[in-house]
């Protein structure tokens, strides 16, 4: 008899954490800002409001079937066929967001790392060992992810505290000096990266029971916010109008900062960046192939990640070979309507129809 | 002193004779766990049941056998040669028995001997015995069994008295302020050393017999109330199901403990001081002790446990914590500095600083081979000096050592084929591999694995070897407790005793078991 | 059969990472020359560099002793081509081995080439991921290849020294800090000229030295001139990076004091509108006494530290006027980013007056206010001078 895996509310924050902490800040050149670069400061915390906002929908739905995570409530709540529709949806939703995530680390490792080695060499072996992650299981994504989150945060305070004296206050000045155009485009930037919440949903039902959804998404949103501030507020400051064409301010900023001797710290960034990378895809092949082992294919698991991983790294090469599409599309209007529909329009629809079949199922009793 | 200690024996013996007279006999030996249960009653005849056993015992010089008549009856004691102390045999069996006058109204064989077992023969440890096995298996521990014409029982003595290593200290785990003793090879006083440091009747012991041909007894060590029903029974099940035709070390039967016995690393800890043992025990954790092993097994078992030493709980907390955080960084050290020193040199030398860049580009500039080649070849020369170091005498031992560390070393630098750096990289990891030897093996794989991933695919080769192992780490678990918990998953209660050691006032409250740490599905009956 | 599983998937993952080990590119430092200073000329429609690269081929020798007594070797490579990065490629035609740009100490930019391609020679090391953005940049008057190429007692002079010339600017304060961050943050914000370190060989009491000779002001990214020392800490005054140097008073009775800096702020405002745009620029600062040659006698009290006070702030507002002078005035070159403090303080303002900020730089009208505080005096509390006899 296999026990079910879980894991607790804080390391689920944690898992999320990593997601959307480390990639936000590569699409910020496709934003053209120049010189109002700190319009971006205003979006960040308008994105933190819009979130809750967004949340709503989801975080009643779990809340009205705790333990069930939002496929399961719709295969409860609509029945076999629309559920299975659904977890396909999720799945290719999740899937897509992994090939992002893997075409902008092939686009880091070619600008960065090592400029001369083929993208399908690099990518491989991040497929291999994310499916081996995948293979193992949430709980140990979930322990390793704690871990991982506390080295960024370290590595985050270390650079951070290296920059300080470096900092310009003055870069802060004058906001919205060229109208709303930036500001919006960087919440649209920031709205796209932030579809963790769609990630909470699907993990809902491996987190220990008792633990209220809204207070781990809020604990989760609150969190990345405020190192996300924070880190938006050093590349501005520190780096000005030239980190705005930058495509890793991140790495900028880690290359800036000096401690005696070491001349640059940007290794360290690597560290974490490449960290994070592994085990956000981990994290997002897992959920893809949960989501279809819902639907009763339990026996494929394997097959099922298998397949995703080649999948996965198939489209990371297109998107590698062709970086600004990548980019075009991450701070697209076009991109927020879809991530809209996942995360706002089908968790709407289930509820929907829940009141309703809660209407009608009241009524029926009532008139029996 | 040894007639002091019959003498005494005889009196201790007669005083729980006449305490527990009305209780009656020594209770009949059950058949033990593990074993055959094959079951022949002794016969009645003398003459038969020595043919039985001189016909099983036959081409075994060992097997001796003292013939004797006492009250007109034949009787005969066997043992194995150099098992049995024979001076105290002599005092407290041959020589009562050789003097024997039965009291008046003792007519049948039985009684007699019921007679002989109850009163007249003084030994601490004596035991019956009913079933031809059992005779084979006493004497074959050291026991003399007594056998009389008529009876179909035999009376089994606990005089052993062969030689066994004394009690030293040992020389695997030797710590600056816990004790000198070390477990020694014979199960009993193995025993004896737990069990006089934990003066608690809850601390259990159950023997089996594992090995087929061997038939070595194993015992099963916990504390009664700290100890979770649901994992011992898990061991128990475990044990029953060993099937091994010989077990001459607590490594064979190690693998069966274990939840994943393909990863390097072991879910099963061992260890040879019985006062870590003790320790381990009071967190309701389980141990067996192997006979003829000095080394015994403790589970469930978990990462953080390689970090912990007796010393750490003798000094105080701050030196203490001091030495814990040494340890982990030089875990962590052992296993990537080869690895980082590979990947920076040969791939991202930008990241160097200039000065060091330097020194290293001279040293490098010098030596025809490449850094990873280096690396390997210094490390395997290493590892060949020190597998030379195990198995010499002690005096050719410090030769080797000498030839190797210095002469290998230095004119290897001078004569231009290693840089000096990678020397001192050597050097740096073989002395952070000595701070946990319980980690040794996994940690010389593991170097092993990052210096050939450093030298294919430079800093991200070692990033994804980090990423693989930390997925193979959090995904083992030990008897259903994670084996990086109370790392991760976290606990900050359960953290007061991995990377600091806590004062003694916060360690003595609320006592953290090994089920429960942060993460552990066990179903807990106690709490 | 889960032993056939574990032989595939064993087989397979040593397979894949062996078969692919050849696909990273394994370089050995062996085979890499470090680049310690680079120069970047134009002539004849080509980039012209300059590579002083430290040669280990010649200093490292076998066996220990040698590793540890040996100077660098400077080795000189020339290379041309049509752009930055085709004039790197070139090297290689002449230098067996693959350059690292990690550990260049000093970039020299000739004059030549900043008098049109200034902007264009940043994207080269903005784009490449082994040059820091803390690294130094210099602009030579005259050609960088001869700053690269100067000969000390018949030794090449390594970047090493003119890095750390550069970072002594901390004593003098007469030439700026510019950093490759720096400027780059300029040229992106386009409302900040920038203002470089200049570099020239100079003869010093008969011998030619290279010196660190003042700032070189980029207008539009050409090189518009050069400031004297005296204007280059004008400029430091300005934007509040005075830290350290030395200033001479004059007293009106005789004698002359020379402080030391310890410290200094400034502080720019904005006032005024489109038409007459005002600038406050008050300057604080801290100075020691650190040498008193009179030979009047006189006794530093209080008052005297006033005066002295001054008498300094007075010489300060001068540096600043002619800062302003040369710069604003003479080149046109808004260096010391009034234009920024406008469109930050004042967006409003900006927006009228910020499209044709040349022409209206001139109508600035300049309040400056230099506030200087004498604080330690040393150990003698008079000026050592020959008392005369009491008579």
């Amino acid at each position: 008899m296999e026990k079910k895996s879980y894991i607790s509310a804080y390391q689920a924050v944690m898992l999320l954490f990593v997601g959307r902490i480390m990639f936000s800040s590569s699409y910020q050149a496709a934003i053209q800002a120049e010189n109002s670069f700190q319009d971006l400061l205003i979006s960040v915390v308008i994105t933190f409001i819009l979130n809750f906002i967004v949340a709503i929908p989801i975080l009643s739905l779990l809340k009205r079937y705790p333990q069930n995570d939002i496929i399961e409530g719709g295969i409860n709540i609509s029945g076999r066929g629309f559920g299975s529709f659904l977890a396909i949806l999720y799945s290719l939703f999740f899937i897509f967001n992994a090939t992002v995530i893997a075409g902008n680390f092939e686009n880091f490792f070619t600008a960065t790392i090592v400029p001369e080695v083929k993208a399908y060499f690099s990518g491989l072996l991040l497929i291999i060992v994310c499916l081996y992650g995948a293979v193992k299981g949430i709980e140990s994504i979930a322990r390793f992810g704690s871990v991982v989150a506390v080295i960024y945060i370290l590595t985050f305070i270390l650079i951070v505290s290296c920059l300080i004296q470096r900092i310009d206050w003055n870069e802060l000045r004058p906001l919205l000096y060229n109208g709303p155009g930036i500001m919006l485009r960087g919440v649209i930037m920031n709205y796209n990266m932030s579809i963790q919440i769609v990630a909470l949903g699907i993990l809902m039902s491996n987190i220990v029971p008792g633990k209220s959804p809204f207070k781990t998404f809020a604990a989760w949103n609150i969190l990345s916010t405020v190192i996300f501030f924070i880190l938006e507020l050093m590349i501005i400051t520190v780096t000005g109008a030239y980190g705005a064409s930058d495509i890793y301010p991140v790495r900028l900023l880690a290359s800036i900062a000096q401690i005696s001797v070491f001349e640059r710290l940007d290794i360290l960034d690597m560290i974490a960046w490449v960290l994070n990378i592994i085990l956000t895809l981990t994290l997002y092949i897992y959920l893809a192939v949960a989501c279809l082992l819902k639907i009763g294919l339990n026996k494929h698991r394997r097959l099922l990640i298998f397949v995703s991983g080649v999948i996965v790294l198939l489209g990371s090469l297109y998107f590698s070979s062709d970086f600004p599409i990548l980019q075009s599309i991450m701070v697209s209007g076009y991109y927020s309507l879809i991530n809209t529909i996942f995360i706002v329009i089908i968790p709407l629809v289930l509820l929907i129809i829940d009141t309703v079949k809660g209407k009608v199922l009241q009524n029926a009793n009532k008139n029996a | 002193m040894v007639i002091s200690v019959a003498v005494s024996a005889k009196s201790i013996l007669k005083y729980f004779a006449s305490k527990f007279s009305e209780i009656g006999t020594v209770k009949k030996s059950s058949p033990e766990a593990g074993s055959a249960t094959e079951y022949t009653q002794l016969k009645r005849s003398l003459l038969d049941n020595m043919t039985y056993l001189q016909g099983e015992f036959d081409g075994c010089a060992d097997f001796v056998s003292k013939e004797l008549t006492t009250c007109n009856r034949k009787a005969i004691i066997i043992s194995i040669d150099n098992m049995v102390d024979k001076l105290t045999l002599t005092q407290s069996v041959l020589t009562p028995l050789s003097k024997a006058e039965p009291p008046m109204g003792l007519m049948t064989d039985d009684d007699i001997f019921n007679w002989f077992r109850d009163s007249l023969l003084s030994s601490a440890d004596e035991k019956e015995v009913f079933s031809f096995e059992e005779v084979e298996s006493h004497i074959m521990s050291g026991y003399a069994v007594f056998l009389m014409d008529g009876v179909n029982r035999g009376l089994a003595f606990g005089l052993q008295g062969f030689k066994y290593r004394s009690i030293d200290e040992p020389n695997q785990e030797t710590a600056l302020r816990g004790s000198r003793e070390g477990f020694v090879e014979p199960l009993r006083i193995n025993m004896m050393l737990v069990r006089r440091r934990i003066k608690n009747p809850n601390l259990k012991f159950e023997i089996y017999k594992v090995g087929n041909e061997s038939k070595t007894e194993i015992c099963l060590t916990y504390i009664n109330g700290v100890v979770e029903e649901e994992i011992l029974n898990e061991v128990r099940h475990r044990i029953k199901t060993i099937n091994i035709d010989t077990v001459f070390a607590s490594g064979y039967i190690q693998k069966n403990f274990q939840d994943c016995p393909y990863s390097i690393f072991s879910t099963v800890g061992t260890t040879e001081r019985p006062d870590t043992f003790c320790g381990r025990i009071n967190e309701g954790r389980i141990g067996i002790i192997v006979d003829n092993t000095p080394l015994a097994l403790t589970m469930p078992f978990l990462f953080i446990d390689n970090f912990q030493n007796i010393d750490d709980y003798a000094v105080g907390p701050y030196y203490a914590t001091f030495t814990r955080i040494l340890k982990y960084l030089a875990f962590f050290t052992s296993i990537l500095v080869p690895g980082l020193y590979v990947a920076i040199g040969s791939f991202h030398q930008a990241y160097i600083p200039s000065q060091l860049l330097y020194t290293l580009a001279q040293a490098e500039e010098a030596t025809p081979f490449p850094l990873v080649f280096e690396a390997l070849l210094m490390q395997i020369v290493y590892e060949m000096v020190r597998e030379a170091g195990l198995r010499l005498p002690k005096q050719i031992g410090f030769a080797i050592n000498i030839v190797g560390a210095l002469i290998i070393g230095e004119s290897a630098v001078s004569a231009g084929l290693i840089g000096a750096p990678m020397v001192i990289i050597v050097a740096i990891t073989a002395t952070t591999t000595l701070i946990i030897p319980t980690l040794y093996e996994s940690g010389v794989v593991l170097r092993f694995v990052f210096i050939i991933l450093a030298g294919m695919a430079g800093m991200y080769g070692i990033i994804l070897g980090i990423a693989f192992l930390g997925f193979h780490l959090t995904s083992i678990k030990s008897y259903e407790v994670p084996y990086t918990a109370p790392i991760s998953p976290f606990n900050a209660r359960a953290m007061r005793d991995v990377v600091v050691r806590a004062p003694w006032t916060i360690l003595s409250k609320r006592k953290i078991a090994a089920q429960d740490m942060p993460g552990s599905n066990v179903d807990k009956t106690q709490s | 059969m889960p032993n056939l599983k574990r032989i595939c998937a064993l087989a397979f993952a040593l397979i894949i990472p062996l078969s692919f080990s050849g696909c990273m590119p394994y370089q050995e430092l062996k085979e890499e020359s470090i680049v310690e200073g680079m120069g970047i000329d134009y002539g004849k429609n080509a980039y012209s560099v300059t590579f002083q690269i430290n040669d280990m081929q010649q200093s490292g020798g076998s066996g220990k002793e040698d590793q540890k007594n040996n100077k660098p070797q400077i080795k000189i490579v020339q290379s041309t081509g049509a752009s930055l990065f085709e004039a790197v490629r070139n090297a290689n035609l002449q230098n067996g081995r693959k350059l690292l740009f990690s550990n260049i100490r000093a970039f020299v930019l000739g004059e030549e080439v900043c008098k049109d391609h200034f902007a264009e020679l940043l994207d080269f090391m903005s784009r490449n991921d082994q040059i820091e953005p803390t690294e130094k940049i210099l602009i030579a008057k005259g050609k960088a290849a001869d700053i690269l190429t100067f000969q000390e007692n018949d030794e090449i002079l390594p970047a090493v020294n003119i890095e750390q010339m550069a970072k002594r600017y901390i004593e003098t304060s007469k030439i700026p800090n510019s950093e490759l961050l720096d400027v780059l943050k300029c040229v992106a914000s386009g409302m900040v000229d920038p203002a470089v370190t200049a570099i020239s060989i100079e003869n010093v009491s008969g011998m030619d030295t290279l010196m660190v000779s003042g700032t070189a002001v980029i207008h539009k990214n050409k090189l518009a001139g050069f400031l004297d020392h005296e204007q280059s800490r004008g400029f430091m005054w300005i934007t509040g990076r005075v830290r350290g140097g030395t200033i001479q008073s004059k007293l009106p009775k005789g004698g002359t004091v020379t402080t030391e800096i310890v410290d200094s702020q400034s502080k720019i405002t904005v006032g005024g509108d489109e038409k007459a745009p005002i600038i406050n620029i008050s300057v604080k600062n801290k100075t020691n006494i650190t040498e008193f040659s009179s030979t009047v006698g006189y006794v530093i009290d209080s008052d005297f530290l006033d005066q002295l006070g001054d008498i300094q702030a007075k010489e300060v507002k001068a540096e600043i006027e002619k800062a302003i002078q040369q710069a604003l005035y003479n080149y046109g070159a808004d260096i010391f980013g009034f234009g920024q403090r406008i469109y930050r303080d004042k967006p409003e303002l900006w927006r009228k007056i910020g499209k044709d900020w040349d022409k209206n730089l001139n109508n600035i009208q300049f309040r400056i206010s230099v506030q200087s505080d004498v604080d330690h005096i040393g150990l003698t509390n008079q000026p050592t001078h020959s008392a005369k006899p009491s008579s």
